[in-house]
């Protein structure tokens, strides 16, 4: 039981901290650009 | 207190489906777009949202998060994304397939499917099937984007251009009706897809959640956290009487009493609504240390 | 109890957020005015073809009251001598006058009668042509304009050089391809945009690209979207250009990549814009044959 705390701590500040150096990184402008223009042949158009 | 916490989950498995129904419309909540043709593009398109929508759909308010990660992935400036893992690990770390079971819109969309009259087939036999989503993640949402590139580094998303029948439901098939533009650059790839959503569909009709069980890669990454996440299901121990009944109603093939936190348990809750003891709950952040009733041999116990 | 209560709080909340996704209303309202706009301009021209037809039926009139002295008077008349500029009523006057002799006075009377009267007849007509003309070429304007959003045209090329509309005018047809850095069917047709450019440079044509990621000069796209078109081989000219002029707009509109449109030497945009990569044979094909009908009508029109 223990252990599944301990589990559950660590992915959370792992989820958090990734997310924050992803963004940095700068992969969320990346998601924002590849997600408001529409690039067909990935969505399967064409 | 925990008399309340238990009608609570009743209550909550049983408004499923009006959850289900306001989680696809905050997750495509411009609808105005789907008129027009047009995708949103505002800046909430940063943020993933955590079921599989897909962001070419007009409506969409956020990012699909395996389209994102293979967006990411494919680009040629990252070969792994930490944005997106790190918004999975956490996702799947606060509610895991609680996603698939309440907030995913395909999801519902495939509940809505099987309500459809017929006859219906069971899966539990054809549970090796399971594993096919395990290999459709590594495969086609992570190795190929990452290793097939042109000569600058790009990759296709080979999930979402080849397989995930959310883009063809939910974005083609309004786009190219409001856009005489892209109907008519409709071609090959868009038939293939196309004969893949009929399929999904017939199979939702026949089977509960194919997709959920057997391609979405999605469903696949959170199954990984069900034993870990804070939101999970608990059996009173001391209340159980062995009827079984709740394995019986299980449509997602997991032994309930022994297995509650199984990767394949989407938290639908029909075990919940099917036992007669209401022994069954939904547990959020543990409630493990429960006090010893008065019975003192008799634990609740966190069953793993 | 709790519960119905926690439901119709989410019910509000999502409500009140359609509200918000409602702004989209706006511009379908903007653009119903505009539908009207033309469609009053419409309604004036049919209001004056029907006056038009008012009128010549009046002139009509008048000649089939006096049909025999009329009758008589189109056999003396002299086309040689008509002056299609000049009011029709004083053609008639001229061509009674040199032949007042054979008519009597009570028949030149009816006559100089008619003819005052069509000379007024023949006034108004010129009157409602002359506006209907006026209105015509305002149509015209107002069409070339909503449709070319390239007539105040303004960018720099990655080279540093800027361009403006006299771009189009220097090429019987120009070929605009829209992509964005993160588009690999974009990437991927570039090399054969580059092919095309040389074929069609020899016909007066060419490729431009347009970056939307690269408006009003941003350093890091350009270096980017640059990096891009050297590894592909594509040395046809791209342009950034500014985000809030027309043309700006225009591409921020385009939200399906990629898309080629053709734009003739006037800076107006022919035909339907053409999405997907023209690395499909098909696309090419199709793409060439448009560009081939506008070089053939830019050579005509000449």
């Amino acid at each position: 039981m223990k252990c599944r705390k301990i589990s559950q701590i660590v992915l959370l500040i792992a989820g958090i901290t990734m997310i924050s150096y992803g963004a940095i990184r700068g992969e969320a402008s990346v998601v924002l650009s590849k997600a408001i223009k529409l690039c067909m042949e990935c969505v399967g158009i064409g | 207190m925990d008399k309340g916490k238990k009608l609570l989950s009743k209550k909550t498995a049983k408004i499923r489906g009006w959850i289900q129904a306001a989680a696809t419309l905050l997750t495509n909540i411009h609808i105005t777009n789907l008129f027009k043709g047009k995708i949103y593009q505002g800046k909430t398109k940063t943020a993933c949202v955590p079921g599989l929508n897909c962001y070419s759909c007009p409506a969409a308010t956020g990012a699909c998060p395996i389209g994102a990660f293979q967006a990411v992935v494919g680009s040629s400036k990252f070969k792994f994304s930490y944005y997106i893992t790190g918004f999975f690990i956490l996702l799947g770390v606060t509610l895991g397939r609680f996603i698939c079971g309440f907030l995913c819109p395909f999801g519902w969309f495939q509940d809505l499917l099987h309500k459809i009259p017929g006859k219906k087939f069971s899966t539990a036999k054809l549970k090796p099937l399971r594993y096919l989503k395990y290999l459709i993640l590594i495969v086609f949402v992570i190795l190929l984007p990452m290793v097939v590139t042109n000569s600058i580094g790009m990759g296709d998303p080979f999930f979402c251009k080849y397989i995930c029948p959310q883009g063809v439901l939910e974005g083609a098939i309004p786009l190219s009706l409001g856009n005489t533009a892209i109907r008519s650059a409709l071609g090959k790839l868009f038939s293939f897809k196309c004969l893949i959503l009929i399929t999904v569909v017939v199979l939702s009709i026949l089977f509960y959640r194919p997709f959920c069980k057997w391609i979405c890669p999605l469903g696949a990454i959170y199954s990984l956290f069900n034993k870990v996440s804070f939101l999970n299901i608990k059996v009173d121990n001391s209340k159980c009487v062995g009827c079984n009944q709740c394995s019986k109603a299980c449509k997602m093939d997991v032994d309930v009493c022994k297995t509650p936190n199984h990767p394949e348990c989407i938290r639908c809750g029909a075990c919940i609504k099917a036992c007669p003891k209401n022994a069954i709950h939904y547990q959020f952040m543990g409630n493990s240390c429960e006090k010893i009733n008065s019975n003192s041999q008799r634990q609740t116990t966190d069953i793993n | 109890m709790k519960t119905k209560k926690t439901f119709i709080t989410i019910f509000t909340l999502c409500a009140a957020l359609l509200l918000t996704a409602c702004n989209g209303k706006g511009d379908a309202n903007t653009n119903k005015s505009q539908g009207t706009q033309t469609e009053s301009d419409a309604a004036a021209a049919d209001n004056s073809n029907a006056t038009l037809e008012d009128l010549y039926q009046q002139e009509n009139q008048l000649f089939a009251e006096h049909e025999d002295v009329w009758n008589k008077a189109f056999g003396m008349m002299n086309k040689s001598t008509a002056d299609p500029n000049g009011n029709y009523a004083d053609y008639l006057a001229g061509t009674i006058e040199s032949n007042k002799d054979a008519f009597t006075d009570d028949e030149l009377q009816i006559l100089t009668n008619d003819i005052e009267a069509i000379r007024k007849i023949e006034e108004q007509i010129s009157e409602i042509e002359k506006n209907n003309l006026i209105s015509d070429s305002d149509n015209q304007n107002d069409n070339s304009e909503e449709t070319s959003p390239f007539k105040n045209f303004s960018g720099q090329d990655f080279d540093g050089n800027s361009v403006d509309e006299s771009l189009f005018s220097e090429n019987a047809v120009t070929v605009i391809n829209f992509w964005f850095s993160g588009c690999k069917p974009c990437v991927a047709e570039l090399s054969k945009l580059n092919e095309l450019n040389d074929s069609i440079k020899s016909m007066g044509g060419e490729v431009i690209g347009i970056n939307t990621e690269t408006f009003d000069g941003n350093e890091d796209a350009i270096t980017e979207a640059k990096a891009i078109l050297e590894s592909q081989g594509a040395k046809y000219r791209n342009l950034s250009i500014d985000s809030d002029s027309d043309a700006g707009k225009y591409a921020s509109d385009i939200m399906a990549f990629p898309t080629t449109i053709l734009v003739d030497r006037n800076g107006n945009i022919v035909g339907d814009p053409m999405l997907g990569g023209i690395d499909n044979q098909d696309n090419y094909d199709t793409l060439m044959n448009q560009i081939q009908s506008v070089i053939d009508a830019d050579s005509t029109n000449k």
